[in-house]
């Protein structure tokens, strides 16, 4: 659908323009944000809490201090995260009594910060291995797609409907995170509609993992000496859905076809305060996902 | 109770006693156009000593009862001359009369050339002519005539933006205007996206708006109705014509298959920018076309028979890998009967099919996706011309339709597709309406109905029974109920009352009221502001409640300088409830679970609408402003709280207007002002993971700049034309005349340079504005034989 509108919009709008122009925008209550995307590795688990700023604003996220972050898992243990730099809680996993290992374990998060307290729940859920990573050459196939190495990893879904998955890609140790790159699975298909069940990834996901360039117009191949790790994060459902909705606002590509777009819309959230008269609002996202990597070489 | 009162309604349909108390003769018979045989809709037939008359319905009928004795009777039609005939009634009188647009002589009548009161006498009010003949001759963006471009301009009509086909009826949404050619409907009327309608003027020859007061044989959208009538043909004699354009070409054929007994049309037209593309060797290509045809056979004067058919379709195809395409196809049969002289009946067969297809062609990710609407309407509409003060319309209409959300299909083995169809789902839809014009006293005439209508979501279809049924974002099945063929799933009944008054003042001024409730059982999927091709309609069903409009509208009437300049100003206010809505971030395209997404709730609008219009002389056109608000409240949207609808415009002003010059050459001109339709843009912004997240705080807070635009254009008749069997003309346009960068949108992202690289670290934002069109001239070249 995107893309229709996109090509149609370039062949009948030619003679469109654009330029930027100054907006004031309503200045809005900041409200507080809770990013915290925690995972059963033994690596240093972080939860931010940050508050929105304004639209133009381009400072740093203004870091909330002081706040209280514990996690709560079914058993009845608790993981008390703790303030290292402003705004940053941690936890270090190493050594600790309380692991996250359990597939099928509910967590549960908790922030208290400036007399409000912020919850929200999440599941370990199951993650398939990765069989392996492969480079494969390739013929320029158009000008978004040049010749070169093209990398993908092998992995298969487990059978049963309902595992929803975030894909990362380290190229040469650097996470690819620019919007274009994120890759999110629903069992082994892009979507629930798919009904692609307990097969190998479907091919466009395997392939996610070869970055663009910084300017989103070009596929950048590997080449002799480039290493690829690949992660696949197990998420909920509604991790899911998130991510899938700042898939499609962060690659809003504005321009004609907005008008036939959807109203740009907050993206959920699973993050609640539990005072349903408060003013104070908040926006972020609680995940414990279940890790699989593996990397290789090119040689 | 509701049907108690229906059954006494139709009852006193069926047995209206018969009044004998004093012998009547009825005269009746048809108004034509003199040169082509068409039928006058809406003509003045006036019984000048009695000051009573009557006007022409759809299909041009009149119909008169009256005492026996001496009577003028005045014939008469905007554009048209005047005709006055002398009858000695005795009898019942059959009088089929043809009106001249230029000056004959005839025997035993008199021809005059008055303008008529129209705009204070009759009860209609809320309610627009398009002149076909104005729109062609006004500018066009690039250079083709669209009736819809000229609705935009009409009072109470907002457009979202140029180069759209949508419009906005009275704080209705753009689903919400129900759009017929030849009385079935068309869903899409667009092509290339909005930038022209689907309807060629070639062979439109009537067409006309109801935004209020909306008579109860229409039915079946909350807003507007919009009625386009295609030429039955000149029976006369055959003829035709032709025009190039700068994007398009069109023909249209009409004459008579037996001279004033039946007649053809046939007209078809066809864009063809793509030919020079692909010349041009560019693999992305662009077509668009539409054919009418439509033949008549008049048996005799009780007996008619038309029979009309469109389709048009879009098709894009992007160097073979890629192509979508969309269209409607629709087929009207009519059948005009007589029972008697004063009662007269139209039997419609309707059918109607909306589709459209995506295609992708490549080894591992090649599908198909189609989807389809396909209805067939059965109607029975019925006059009765009582007597000279009553006028009773009564019938029934049936209709069936298939909705077909989608279904993906492979196009190759290795597919990572798999086939998959989204249910289908089926409804009737009945409606019983009944409707008199009464005229009670000199001063005070009223219009009073009221529509039944009985709508039925019907098997076959397995109804998913959810945990939560909103719940769109884990949505939770318990139970499946499945129904078989036309078993009943879920039945909505409402009563509609329509009514209209007229009060005339004095001899040139009246005051009007309506009010009108109308229900709407297909909504339209869609939550941009304007909709696309590829959004899918739904019945109303056990998630999908009917939305319902209560609309009241006052106005006021004056014609002045001896009825050649019509004045109105006219109030509105609409409330309508279930208006259909949908979850934020709702996934509406191939959702399994998509009743999940419906929210529904409120919507209210008010305005003030006024209108001088000019219909004869040398200089005609209209000024029309229009002062609105619409806003909505619909549960979980906007976090509950009301907001403006997406194409709220506070202030409108259009002026069209045609000059005829000289014999040669005409001018015309558009000037349009709107106040910046609301848009909704992020009041900040936050972090997650590394990726900039939009933080919106409310729907439609923020307001795009005013919008304004001239357009001109002139039509020369060269000078060689009379010796000519053929006529040439070309028409001149240029749109947007001082190009104005009109704001069309405005949307924010990160800060990027002109070729899309990133600036700085990726942390500035920048917000851009995109304007649509600037200055464009256009010309056409147009032959008629």
């Amino acid at each position: 659908m995107k893309k229709t509108l996109i090509i149609s919009t370039m062949i009948i709008f030619s003679f469109a323009c654009e330029e930027e122009i100054d907006v004031t925008l309503r200045e809005a209550p900041p409200a507080f944000v809770v990013d915290a995307w925690i995972d059963n590795t033994m690596t240093m688990q972080t939860v931010l809490v940050t508050r929105t700023q304004a639209y133009f604003d381009s400072s740093t996220p203004p870091p909330v201090s002081g706040a209280t972050v514990t996690v709560t898992d079914s058993n009845g243990d608790t993981i008390n995260f703790d303030e290292t730099e402003p705004g940053v809680y941690s936890w270090n996993p190493e050594g600790g009594s309380v692991a996250i290992e359990t597939i099928g374990t509910t967590y549960d998060l908790r922030v208290e910060v400036e007399g409000e307290t912020f919850i929200a729940s999440s599941q370990l859920n199951r993650v398939p291995v990765i069989d392996s990573i492969k480079f494969t050459f390739k013929e320029e196939q158009n000008q978004f797609q040049p010749e070169g190495f093209y990398g993908e990893f092998l992995a298969t879904d487990p059978v049963g409907p309902g595992d929803t998955y975030w894909i990362k890609a380290y190229k040469n140790g650097e996470l690819q995170n620019n919007p274009f790159d994120l890759n999110v699975a629903f069992d082994a298909g892009f979507n629930e509609g798919g009904n692609i069940d307990g097969v190998v990834f479907i091919q466009p996901i395997q392939d996610a993992v070869t970055p663009l360039n910084e300017d989103l117009d070009e596929i950048v191949p590997f080449v002799p000496g480039d290493s690829l790790y690949v992660e696949i994060h197990s998420i909920t459902n509604e991790a899911f859905d998130f991510l899938q909705q700042v898939i499609i606002q962060t690659q809003r590509d504005g321009g004609f076809d907005e008008i036939f777009a959807e109203p740009l819309e907050n993206v959920s959230s699973n993050i609640i305060n539990t005072n349903p008269d408060s003013e104070t609002k908040v926006v972020g996202f609680f995940n414990v996902a279940a890790i699989e990597g593996r990397g290789r070489r090119l040689e | 109770m509701k049907y108690t009162l229906l059954a006494v309604a139709l009852a006193a349909v069926f047995f209206v006693p018969e009044i004998k108390a004093q012998e009547k003769v009825t005269i009746n018979g048809f108004v034509k156009d003199a040169e082509n045989g068409e039928e006058l809709i809406g003509a003045t037939v006036v019984i000048k000593e009695l000051g009573t008359g009557t006007v022409t319905n759809v299909y041009g009928f009149y119909a008169v009862s009256i005492p026996p004795g001496k009577y003028t009777m005045q014939y008469s039609y905007i554009g048209y001359f005047t005709i006055e005939k002398e009858f000695d009634l005795t009898s019942d009188v059959e009088f089929n009369v043809e009106l001249p647009v230029e000056a004959i002589q005839m025997d035993d009548i008199v021809i005059t050339d008055k303008p008529i009161d129209a705009n204070v006498t009759d009860i209609k009010m809320s309610k627009n002519e398009l002149d076909i003949k104005q729109v062609k001759k006004l500018p066009a963006l690039f250079g083709e005539p669209d009736i819809i471009k000229m609705i935009q301009m009409l009072p109470g009509v907002i457009t979202a933006g140029e180069g759209t086909s949508s419009f906005f009826v009275r704080g209705g949404s753009a689903d919400q205007n129900l759009i017929l050619i030849d009385e079935a409907p068309v869903y899409d009327p667009s092509h290339l996206f909005g930038l022209f309608s689907v309807f060629n003027a070639d062979v439109i020859k009537d067409s006309e708006l109801y935004r209020g007061g909306i008579p109860s044989r229409y039915g079946g959208r909350l807003s507007s109705i919009l009625e386009v009538r295609t030429k039955d043909g000149n029976n006369k004699k055959f003829g035709g014509n032709a025009g190039i354009g700068l994007l398009a070409s069109r023909v249209m054929l009409e004459g008579p298959i037996k001279k004033d007994k039946s007649s053809f049309i046939v007209s078809a037209r066809r864009s063809y920018v793509d030919v020079f593309l692909r010349a041009a060797g560019e693999k992305n290509l662009v077509h668009f076309y539409d054919v009418n045809a439509k033949v008549n056979w008049k048996h005799n004067n009780n007996n008619r028979f038309f029979l009309a058919i469109y389709t048009g379709r879009d098709v894009f195809n992007f160097d073979d890998q890629f192509g979508f395409d969309w269209g409607n196809a629709t087929g009207t049969f009519r059948w005009n009967h007589l029972f008697n002289e004063r009662l007269f009946s139209n039997t419609s067969i309707i059918a109607s099919n909306f589709s459209y297809k995506l295609e992708q062609d490549d080894l591992s990710a090649g599908f198909e996706w189609k989807s389809d609407l396909k209805e067939l309407t059965l109607k029975e509409d019925l006059n009765y011309f009582m007597n000279s003060t009553n006028e009773l319309e009564f019938g029934y209409h049936l209709t069936y339709r298939q909705f077909s959300p989608g279904r993906i299909k492979p196009t190759s083995r290795t597919s990572l597709f798999a086939e998959t169809k989204l249910d289908d789902m089926f409804a009737l839809d009945h409606a019983l309406y009944l409707g008199n014009k009464q005229k009670l006293s000199e001063r005070l005439s009223v219009r009073y109905g009221v529509r039944l209508s009985i709508f039925q979501n019907i098997g076959n279809q397995d109804v998913y029974i959810y945990d939560d049924p909103q719940d769109n974002i884990d949505p939770t099945r318990i139970d499946t109920v499945s129904y078989g063929d036309f078993e009943n799933i879920k039945t909505y009944v409402n009563l509609e009352p329509r009514i209209s008054a007229r009060y005339i003042l004095n001899a040139n001024s009246s005051i009007k009221a309506s009010y009108n409730r109308m229900a709407q059982n297909t909504h339209l999927i869609s939550s941009g502001t304007v909709p696309i091709p590829f959004n899918t309609w739904s019945p109303s069903s056990p998630y999908l409640e009917p939305q319902l409009a209560d609309q009241v509208a006052l106005g006021y009437f004056r014609n002045i300088r001896d009825n050649t300049i019509e004045l109105s100003a006219e109030t509105y206010y609409k409330d309508i409830q279930n208006v259909t809505d949908f979850a934020d971030n709702a996934q509406l395209f191939f959702n399994d679970d998509l009743s999940t997404e419906f929210r529904q709730g409120d919507s209210w609008s008010y305005g003030l609408e006024l209108m001088a219009q000019k219909k004869e002389g040398l200089l005609t056109g209209f000024i029309s402003y229009t002062w609105s608000k619409t806003e909505r409240d619909v549960p979980q949207v906007n976090n509950d709280q009301p907001f403006l609808a997406n194409y709220d415009r506070r202030n409108v002003l259009n002026v069209v207007a045609t000059y005829e010059f000289n014999d040669q050459w005409s001018f015309g001109g558009n000037f349009t002002y709107s106040t910046g339709r609301p848009l909704t843009v992020p009041a900040g912004r936050y972090e997650y993971e590394d990726y900039q997240v939009d933080y919106i705080t409310e729907r439609n807070g923020y307001s795009l700049p005013d919008f304004h635009r001239m357009d001109l254009s002139a039509t020369y008749v060269p000078r060689n034309n009379k010796n000519r069997k053929w006529q040439s003309s070309w028409s001149f346009s240029i749109y947007n005349v001082y190009s104005r960068k009109n704001a069309f949108t405005v949307y924010t992202r990160t800060r990027q340079n002109d070729d899309g690289d990133i600036i700085g670290d990726g942390n500035e934002k920048e917000a851009r504005q995109v304007s649509l069109f600037p200055i464009l001239p256009s010309i056409t070249y147009n032959i008629t034989f």
